[in-house]
Formats: C-alpha cells, sequence, structure tokens
C-alpha cells in the first residue's frame, strides 16, 4: 500500500501532510514555526522537481509515504496518474492520492511563491511555516481521514 | 513495448504525432485524425487520460495523452507511478512533443485553427 501525498511543488502541504502521517509532526498540537522549519523538506524542493515522487518513510502500519508536486494542472495529473494505473492493470486500492493543497491558505502560497519562485527564502519559508500553522488543523483533519480510512479496508 | 506521446495541449499534437507513427497505409493523415475524434468522441475533452491509438507492425503500443501544461511534469510522474508499480522501465518510451495546438477540443476546431497543417497532413496523406 503507498499513500502520496500530492501539492503542487512536493514542498509545502504535501510535505507537512506527510510529516503528521509519520508522526514527524504532532497531531495533539500545532507546532511552532521552529518545528514546522525544521522538516529537512519542508520549503526545500524547486520548481525543477515538480512531478517528482518523494518517498519520505513508512507509517507505523507498513505503508509508505511519499509526496508528489504536480504543479498547476494537478487535476489532470491525477487523471493521468489514474489511467496509466488502470493501462497497467495496477490494483487501484496499492494507491491512494490525497489532495493536500486545498487545506492551505494564501499566507503559505504567498510564501511559497516569495521562497521558491523570487529567492526571497529567509522571509518566504518563514511566511510558509506560519501559514501552515494557521491550516494545521486542517491538515490533520486530512492525515486523520485518510488513517480512518486504512484502518477500515 | 509502449510509446506514449505527450503533448502541452489538450491532446491534439499528440494524436498528430502518434498516428504518424503508426505508418499505417490507407487514407490520409487528416481523414485518420477525424476518424479517431470520431470513434473517441472525449478524446480532446479530457486531458490527462491516456488513450490508445493502436500497434505498430513492430508490436508497439503507441498512446496519447494531453498534458495542458509542462509535459515533462507529467512524463516525470508517470514514470515514477511506473516504477513504484513494478513495471519494466525499459518497455516504456515517453515522447514529449515540443509544440501543441493551443485551445483545440475538437476536430472542427482543429480545421479551424490549423487549417494549414490539415492541409499538410491531408496531402502527405
Amino acid at each position: 500500500m503507498n499513500i502520496i501525498y500530492q501539492c503542487y511543488g512536493s514542498a509545502h502541504s504535501s510535505v507537512t501532510a506527510a510529516a503528521i502521517h509519520l508522526g514527524k509532526l504532532p497531531e495533539n498540537r500545532i507546532p511552532t514555526v521552529k518545528e514546522v522549519m525544521n522538516l529537512p523538506d519542508f520549503d526545500r524542493s524547486l520548481d525543477t522537481y515538480i512531478g517528482t515522487l518523494f518517498y519520505k518513510g513508512k507509517d507505523e502500519c507498513g505503508i509508505s509515504v511519499y509526496t508528489l508536486g504536480l504543479g498547476r494542472e494537478w487535476q489532470v495529473g491525477l487523471r493521468s496518474v489514474e489511467s496509466l494505473l488502470q493501462l497497467i492493470g495496477q490494483d487501484p486500492s496499492t494507491f491512494r492520492i490525497v489532495h493536500a493543497l486545498n487545506c492551505i491558505t494564501f499566507t503559505t502560497k504567498l510564501g511559497g511563491a516569495l521562497s521558491r519562485k523570487y529567492g526571497f527564502w529567509w522571509m518566504g519559508r518563514r511566511l510558509a511555516a506560519y501559514g501552515v500553522r494557521k491550516s494545521y488543523p486542517r491538515l490533520v483533519t486530512l492525515v486523520q481521514e485518510v488513517k480512518n480510512d486504512l484502518h477500515r479496508t | 513495448m509502449n510509446r506514449l506521446y505527450l503533448s502541452s495541449d489538450y491532446g491534439a499534437m499528440a494524436l498528430v504525432a502518434a498516428l504518424r507513427d503508426l505508418q499505417d497505409e490507407g487514407a490520409s493523415m487528416a481523414a485518420k485524425i477525424q476518424q479517431c475524434t470520431l470513434w473517441k468522441e472525449d478524446i480532446w475533452s479530457t486531458p490527462g487520460r491516456i488513450y490508445w491509438v493502436g500497434c505498430t507492425p513492430s508490436n508497439v503500443s503507441i498512446y496519447m495523452i494531453g498534458t495542458m501544461w509542462k509535459p515533462v511534469v507529467l512524463e516525470r510522474a508517470l514514470t515514477h507511478i511506473l516504477q513504484l508499480a513494478g513495471e519494466c522501465l525499459l518497455e516504456w518510451e515517453m515522447i514529449r512533443l515540443n509544440h501543441g495546438c493551443k485551445n483545440v477540443k475538437s476536430w472542427s476546431g482543429f480545421v479551424r485553427n490549423y487549417p494549414r497543417l490539415i492541409r499538410i497532413l491531408s496531402e502527405r496523406g
């Protein structure tokens, strides 16, 4: 079984969701800006890595967790991945792609753009981490829903 | 062996390239494209879906996909997914096309926006 958290560039929302899933960030409280920024992959992925699947680790049930950025046309990207899995006859239940981009706020998107696109990483990264704190409950809910679904199946 | 053509549009250019690759005799390229759009009505309205176009005499399955954005992103993502699914990457060839037919979602749109290309494809057969 593989869980793929998907967002725009595999730098913020998917990375945070994967970190929550793997227990690297707490589920019962909102982490500090420093804790978020201390994630080794937070706000690090470059535009040239959009489309790259990043392995993040295995959770307590042995499920592999990945992150994937699909860029602007993410719906098209998701459709193509589903289409390919169907084409090669892969059991769809072995892959679960979770869209995490909807969980984050404009602040994180702005911070991400400042950092990744315009190179103001010092300010952008902090702003993105601050935004993640704001949207953290939504990210936790997303991960919990995924985990609950996994336990049901 | 599988070959997938990726174009940055709704899939029009990928279909042209895929049909050219098939190299089968008979109707002109333009007629083949029209035929394809009739058989698979949603071929240019569902970007991201992979369509089987045909099989070459050397037994290569030809597929096409419209990516709407940078084809390199989907090429990368699909390659990783194939690898994760345990498929042999040597069995898959992905060809990114540099040009796309922007805003073409139907055969009539193709004819309207690219009359010269249609003429060339009709003449060359």
